[in-house]
């Protein structure tokens, strides 16, 4: 039976099982070791035999042997062997790895190997998301060993010393791939791969204990983004090969390093100056250089054309450390993570890069990165960023061991009940408030020009701010609460006001965190699901048992009589629920709804109440209000209470008409005067049913608000000329009125002609 | 109640083979040791599985085979054989929980041969034993038994318990664990003779230098013989012998130990 399977069972029994593998040598294979205590070497026979010298000292020989590892040989390891050791809890059954038969299912593990039932705890404390936060908290695992007499091998042994001490002297253990495989006792006695989950680790160290015990620390695969191991973008090391003044567009750079490394268009960075390299010549030789755009101001990438950074130009010396940059151009925000995870070591088998793309194309459809990574940081903060920057989660899961992504988690339906008897274990749930992470109000700085230029506020262009009015109001918290997130260089308006709605939206009122535990029969989620809650440990307003949806932020098992799970959960305040309501009351220009509500995937029924606010646009072709990207069948209702008001700029007046005169034979062109423009939409439903209440009650609003029509621009005047000796143009029609009156349209020119021309012009 | 005190099986021995049923991958000296981490598992190709222990001689009154699975799968019999004559069999029934066996019989005094051969009832079984040991074991004299109260544990399984359950107080899921069960044997009045003789330093010897010893409970002298009734213990610390309020010629005695069942 599967692993899932097993795991219903009413009555069950675990055990645990560790597997180490090790690069190692065939045991055909020559493996000598050349220096080893010195110049002399110990001599063993095969019979485990040592001999003693007249003077009682050890006899040593010139040459031995090496252990078959490929820090005790000679020879370099090239090859793929890999030498697998066992070890499990006191109570892996006898016939675990020994099948009961010969002809045993396809996949029966039949392990030759020695399980040594040594493990006396091993202990995982799992990744655990922290929303909002970005990165979750790196998953790790302490095993601890029993250390016993006996050789790991793999060829050659010693009957000295004991066992792990032989091991951890035998190989280098850091960053080597060690499982950890939950088992159940199997009636059948045939155990198999299916039988199994395994979580997999990298070792981070091991380490003897003063009572005759090792301990094993692990890390999950995320530590590859730790700062002592990888930066984003790298440090390429390169340097200016001559002094450069401000407007040459021929870098002479050095002779090592590859500047070929990226294709070009690049980016690279000097001093504080950015620039854009067209074309490297000579690559790698003593006349190496690259070519760049000319050097005024702008890193400008085409196809969209988009200005990434502004720049400022200037002298370098000779020797200047030229770093080359990477370059996000329109940049999805999955393929710049990926591009991140990969630079920083991880397999591509790690990263599942289509479930990341539909992820972000579902919650962000719109939202690009463009940026210069010009300075190596390390990959965690980068990413971390990121995350914090598009409310992302991103965790590692070390059973499927893909790094996970959760574009936004407010959205998601709930995926399974977790209920006090079952899922809940009697008298575990807990409950605590967590109003450090309550925000009413969140703002954030974007829009950095130049991106060389440090993260004070002064190098940021835009801001964006979320209220969510509904917690601060009288009756509720009645104060303000605000988040302020770290300015970002990344992201662009869209991206901002989701950033900070969907952050008043979750955590507007204080979250609550739970923990539980949980039997394994009962585990029907993992890390990152949405669930609802049914315990009577929270009560709802009539005192019975509320249901309140949750994010798993962590599952961890624990080892008490056999395995059970530990499971930490945040409230899950979604954005809404489809009927929610939400609240403009700050006046405000160009409102996007479906991005003011967060930008929801699914066909939903929103009610927006319009409370007091003035909403604007100052540009007749930009409708003050639109629906935006709501999916299609959703529903709007707009309530109008407080004077509220959409406005919109008004049209522009037409031109005036020209007059033209023409003298042989003598006449006079009087041309109509141009339309007026059109008032600019308040409104723009874009195919969205709306409902708009200005008047009556509604629910339990006062409707009261109006939708000002602004004015469309009057026509220009014909031209007016009368007679060839006087020609009038017309005049300009007038700009329509609204929030801001359309600008006025130009008069109409009046143009003398001769006898074989006509000049027509306005 | 028998009580192992020593054990030749490894120290006598001049070999070992297979003589049915061999896996050629396996090393049959993996039964040497009371390591748990080895063990021999036959192939799972002959109708039985039969291996030997050629000896230098040496004095043996019991056999006993830990770690095994003579009663997984279809069963048989197992045959134990001394110098070429069967000393008993014993029936496993298909299925059968037992881990640990021990046959006591009158003693042998120069084995030259201990064979185990166990007669399948299913040809494609493969048979696993962990550790093998013989010897002579500890007399006691007149209190060869248990005492009143003592913990049977070949007569439970190893393994603890618990219980999930909701609201009701009603059961919803049950962890079971195995455990290595502690026991303590107290065997009082024992003659000053039994451990002023060799014997009791050579059990000594076995509990703390091979770290395992045998007991076999039903042993036939006053209960009907069940080399089943056995298990293997571990971990032991035996208390210096008290000497008995009253006189100085008994002792009385104290193990405490941990108890391999297997199941």
């Amino acid at each position: 039976m599967s692993f899932a399977t097993n795991a219903l069972a009413l009555n069950q029994e675990h055990f645990t099982v560790v597997e180490l593998s090790l690069p190692s040598f065939l045991s055909t294979d020559t493996c000598t070791l050349a220096d080893y205590e010195g110049d002399f070497f110990n001599f063993i026979t095969s019979n485990n035999e040592v001999f003693y010298t007249s003077e009682n000292r050890e006899f040593k020989v010139l040459n031995d042997d090496g252990y078959y590892t490929p820090l005790t040989c000679d020879q370099a390891y090239v090859g793929t062997r890999k030498q697998s050791y066992y070890f499990g809890t006191e109570n892996v059954p006898v016939q675990y790895g020994r099948p009961p038969t010969s002809s045993p299912p396809v996949g029966t593990y039949d392990i030759q190997e020695p399980i040594h039932p040594v493990i006396i705890s091993v202990s995982e404390t799992v990744t655990e998301l922290q929303p909002g936060k970005g990165l979750s908290i790196q998953g790790s695992a302490t095993i601890v060993f029993r250390d016993f007499v006996g050789d790991p091998g793999p060829v050659t042994t010693s009957p000295f010393g004991t066992y792990f001490g032989k091991l951890n002297a035998r190989n280098i253990l850091t960053n080597k791939v060690i499982e950890i495989r939950q088992n159940h006792v199997q009636g059948d006695n045939i155990y198999t791969l299916g039988d199994e989950q395994i979580r997999f680790y990298y070792i981070e160290s091991f380490k003897q204990n003063a009572n005759g015990t090792w301990t094993m620390n692990c890390k999950d695969l995320m530590a590859l983004l730790d700062f002592d191991k990888t930066q984003f973008p790298k440090p390429t090391g390169g340097s200016l090969r001559t002094a450069i003044n401000n407007t040459t567009t021929t870098i002479p750079v050095d002779a090592l390093t590859d500047w070929s490394q990226t294709s070009t268009p690049y980016v690279i960075r000097v001093g504080d100056e950015l620039m854009k390299v067209l074309s490297v010549a000579n690559n790698q030789t003593a006349t190496a250089a690259l070519t760049v755009a000319t050097r005024n101001g702008q890193i400008t990438f085409d196809s969209p054309t988009i200005l990434l950074s502004r720049t400022e130009f200037d002298e370098h010396d000779l020797g200047d450390a030229v770093q080359i940059c990477y370059t996000s151009h329109d940049q999805d925000i999955d393929e710049f993570l990926e591009a991140v995870f990969l630079d920083a070591g991880f397999s591509s088998s790690n990263l599942p890069t289509s479930d990341w793309a539909t992820e972000i194309d579902e919650w962000h459809p719109n939202d690009k990165i463009n940026m210069i990574w010009h300075e190596p940081t390390a990959s965690r903060d980068v990413v971390n960023q990121v995350c914090t920057n598009f409310l992302l989660d991103m965790w590692y899961d070390p059973v499927a061991t893909d790094v996970k992504l959760s574009a936004i988690s407010v959205w998601q339906e709930s995926g399974a009940l977790v209920e006090e008897g079952k899922q809940i274990n009697q008298n575990t749930f807990r409950i605590v408030p967590q109003d450090k992470m309550r925000f009413s109000r969140a703002f954030i700085s974007y829009n950095k020009p130049y991106k060389v230029r440090n993260d004070d506020i002064e190098n940021y262009r835009a801001i964006s701010v979320n209220i969510n009015a509904a917690p601060e109001s009288n009756g509720q918290y009645e104060e303000p609460k605000t988040k302020e997130f770290k300015s970002s260089p990344i992201i662009g308006s869209n991206a901002a006001a989701l950033l900070t709605q969907r952050t008043t939206a979750r955590f507007g009122y204080t979250p609550e965190m739970y923990t539980w535990e949980t039997e394994e029969k009962f585990l029907n989620y993992s890390t990152g699901d949405i669930v609802d809650i049914t315990t009577s440990a929270r009560q709802g307003f009539d005192g019975r048992p509320s249901t309140v949806r949750g994010q798993i932020l962590s599952v961890q098992p624990v080892y008490d009589i056999g395995r059970k799970y530990r499971t930490k959960a945040l409230t899950y305040e979604a954005a809404f629920t489809t009927g929610a309501t939400f609240t403009i009351n700050e006046n405000s220009n160009n409102i996007n709804l479906h991005t003011f509500v967060g930008a929801p995937s699914s066909v939903v029924n929103v009610t927006i109440v319009v409370d007091g606010a003035t909403i604007t646009s100052n540009n007749a072709l930009s409708p003050a209000v639109i629906a935006g990207g709501f999916a299609p069948g959703s529903v709007i209702t707009l309530i109008f209470i407080n004077n509220a008001q959409f406005q919109s700029a008004g049209g522009i007046g037409g031109a005036g008409g020209f007059c033209a005169i023409e003298y042989a034979p003598a006449s006079v062109i009087n041309a109509p005067g141009g339309a007026g423009g059109s008032g600019g939409t308040v409104y723009a439903a874009q195919g969205i049913e709306t409902n708009i209440y200005l008047g009556g009650t509604i629910d339990t609003y006062t409707a009261l608000g109006t939708l000002y029509a602004p004015g469309g621009g009057g026509g220009g005047e014909d031209g007016q000329g009368t007679a060839p000796s006087t020609a009038i143009g017309g005049d300009g029609g007038g700009g329509g009125a609204g929030n801001i009156f359309g600008a006025g349209g130009t008069g109409g020119t009046a143009v003398n002609g001769t006898s074989n021309t006509r000049r027509w012009r306005r | 109640m028998k009580i192992s005190r020593t054990n030749i099986y490894t120290t006598n021995q001049t070999s070992m083979t297979v003589d049915s049923d061999a896996d050629s991958l396996q090393d049959i000296t993996n039964v040497n040791t009371g390591d748990f981490s080895t063990a021999y598992t036959s192939a799972g190709t002959a109708s039985s599985f039969n291996f030997a222990a050629n000896l230098s001689g040496g004095t043996i009154n019991y056999v006993a085979v830990a770690g095994h699975t003579y009663g997984s799968g279809g069963g048989g019999i197992l045959r134990l054989i001394i110098n070429g004559t069967i000393i008993q069999n014993v029936t496993f029934a298909a299925g059968s929980k037992n881990d640990v066996i021990m046959f006591t019989f009158d003693q042998v005094d120069v084995a030259t041969s201990i064979r185990l051969l166990f007669f399948k009832n299913i040809d494609a079984d493969k048979v696993t034993v962990t550790y093998v040991s013989a010897g002579i074991t500890l007399s006691l004299g007149s209190q060869n038994s248990e005492p009143g109260g003592y913990s049977r544990n070949w007569l439970t399984d190893s393994k603890k318990v618990r219980a999930q359950v909701n609201d009701a107080g009603a059961p919803v899921a049950y962890i079971r664990e195995r455990i290595a069960r502690q026991a303590t044997l107290n065997i009082d009045n024992v003659n000053i003779s039994v451990t002023n003789a060799n014997q009791w330093r050579q059990f000594l010897d076995r509990v703390y230098e091979q770290g395992d010893f045998f007991i076999k409970e039903n042993d036939g002298s006053n209960l009907a013989d069940n080399p089943l009734s056995s298990y293997m213990c571990f971990d032991a610390q035996v208390a210096p012998p008290k000497a008995h309020p009253d006189t100085r010629q008994l002792n009385n005695l104290q193990i405490t130990f941990k108890t391999y069942t297997g199941h």
